[in-house]
């Protein structure tokens, strides 16, 4: 089943940390992704900052266009970063990559993809 | 210093701005309110490791600090005014919860800049003190950033603190003419400490960094709290896509590369594809201004694969834009640089002469001509614009540039 793990964080947090720190993490990231790349196909992302995000939100009439809306969609404190979609055999493989992210930093939720399509890559 | 405990300063670090300018609103006091916070995050150092995170940092942080603000009022029994009228006492946690909309909360941090931006302080002032206040940056920090002894910082800031704090700016919120006012006060100090970082006005380097990356946090804590400006998104991708050069600006012996010559693969990549996003939704809102052109300048560069590839037409066409809205000498200036690209130096030289008397005394309206100049074969003309420009004092990177220019001039003569 495809597996995927939503990375959420305080915005802004990252880049504050000293640069030793920021390096331990993009480490875990690229030790993961190396060995997703040696098991076949995967899929991963990362968003730029909630500010450059615009939400379309439900008109509030039937017929309307949708409200086009400058920032994220929700005033959460934590944010969605990115995620990675990862073919794996069960949960507890899942929450084991999952885990070797495990950052103190973020939160990471595991939620099984009911579908998934498409194919791509940033130039 | 451990992993978790860089991860809370940072964390700290990210509130700081909107809790000091809640809690300066409950006690109306920035001093007691610097302090709370410090107390509060002692507390969370304590507690947020053996309990977790909370759901709410800033919350947790809030009612912690006013807690301890109280203690120290009640300890100090400074005068007990200074709480009222909006008494910290009878709170309970939920009210002061329920406060913390985002609302209240950003022209709380937007009268915080607005304090430091005290017509009777300097620039440089301003933007110690925004940095300090705002930015929760040490003095030992801010000297750096400036390139000044921690000494001298501590006694311009203490000074500028004192000038700031009587400035008697009202916390009711501020109607939408008032709230305009202030926003665009405060983004052109942003603006300058920006530029401030960028282009130094003094001394042996060319950019003060870290300037620059405050100006950058400053401007993406503005965005934050008012999403649907699009001059402040004009504002953070015209930082981005001119931070994003940073690396190719100076070669690594210190000098000064003008963009022509920058090797464009230094160019931070991804900084540039941030500020061409938060251009892109800017320019949806049909509200153009001063920063979104400048921005928008600078992205057609960005776009260039090499100087050649400029499509310098574009930017005679903005430049002429911006000139509408900002009639200043320094704009004119530029239009006629992009003029030259696009017609020749000639007719880029008639548009300096009406420009002689305003920008005498400016370094880049010499260095401008003589490059003109240069390009029509006159190198005695060339030669005497740059000598002009090296009597105005220029920085110590700056000064061996013109040298070299003034030194291939001497060849051609």
């Amino acid at each position: 089943m495809l597996y995927s793990i939503l990375i959420y964080s305080a915005d802004g947090v990252f880049d504050r940390l000293p640069p030793d720190e920021q390096e331990a993490v993009l480490q875990k990231h690229r030790d993961l992704q190396a060995r997703l790349k040696e098991r076949g196909a995967f899929a991963v992302a990362k968003l730029m900052p909630f500010s450059n995000a615009v939400t379309l939100k439900p008109p509030p009439d039937q017929g309307q266009k949708p409200l086009v809306v400058d920032g994220p969609f929700a005033e959460t404190k934590e944010r969605f970063m990115g995620l990675y979609i990862i073919d794996c055999a069960s949960l507890d493989e899942a929450l084991a990559f999952a885990g070797s992210l495990g950052t103190f930093h973020d939160a990471l939720e595991v939620r099984p993809v009911a579908w998934a399509g498409g194919i791509l890559e940033s130039p | 210093m451990s992993p978790y405990s860089a991860w809370l300063e940072a964390r700290f670090a990210e509130i700081r701005p909107k809790a000091i300018a809640a809690l300066t609103r409950q006690f109306r006091d920035l001093d007691l309110a610097e302090e709370a916070f410090s107390a509060s995050c002692l507390k969370a150092v304590q507690v947020w490791p053996r309990q977790g995170l909370p759901d709410d940092p800033l919350a947790w942080l809030l009612t912690v600090g006013r807690n301890a603000g109280i203690d120290s009022l009640r300890r100090t029994s400074r005068s007990r005014d200074a709480a009222s009228p909006e008494s910290a006492d009878q709170d309970t946690e939920g009210d002061l919860v329920d406060r913390l909309d985002m609302g209240g909360l950003r022209d709380d941090v937007l009268r915080l800049l607005f304090i430091c931006c005290r017509p009777d302080l300097t620039v440089q002032d301003q933007s110690a003190l925004a940095l300090r206040i705002v930015g929760g940056l040490s003095v030992a920090e801010i000297a750096r950033a400036f390139l000044v002894k921690p000494k001298a910082m501590e006694q311009r800031i203490t000074r500028a603190k004192r000038t700031a704090m009587r400035a008697d700016i009202p916390f009711q919120t501020p109607d939408l003419a008032e709230r305009h006012a202030r926003l665009k006060t405060v983004s052109l100090l942003v603006y300058l400490m920006f530029n401030e970082g960028w282009s130094a006005s003094a001394g042996d380097t060319l950019i003060k960094a870290p300037l620059c990356e405050e100006a950058i946090r400053l401007a993406r804590l503005l965005l934050d709290l008012f999403p649907s400006v699009s001059e402040l998104m004009g504002l953070l991708a015209l930082f981005l896509l001119q931070h994003s050069r940073r690396r190719a600006r100076v070669d690594p012996e210190g000098e000064l590369v003008g963009l022509d010559d920058q090797d464009r693969a230094l160019w931070d990549r991804p900084m540039i594809a941030e500020a061409r996003a938060l251009l892109e939704k800017a320019l949806r809102h049909g509200t153009p201004g001063p920063y979104q052109i400048q921005a928008a300048i600078a992205a057609v560069h960005a776009a260039a694969a090499h100087a050649e590839d400029t499509d310098w037409r574009e930017i005679e066409r903005l430049y002429a834009a911006l000139y509408l809205m900002q009639p200043t000498p320094v704009v004119r200036l530029n239009h006629a640089a992009a003029v030259a690209k696009v017609e020749g130096p000639k007719a880029a030289l008639t548009m300096l002469e009406t420009l002689e008397h305003d920008l005498a005394g400016y370094q880049w309206f010499h260095t401008t001509r003589a490059a003109f100049f240069t390009e029509m074969g006159d190198a005695a003309a060339a030669k005497a614009a740059l000598e002009r420009a090296l009597a105005l004092g220029p920085t110590a990177p700056e000064r061996r540039h013109l040298r070299r220019q003034i030194t291939d001039c001497e060849k051609n003569l």
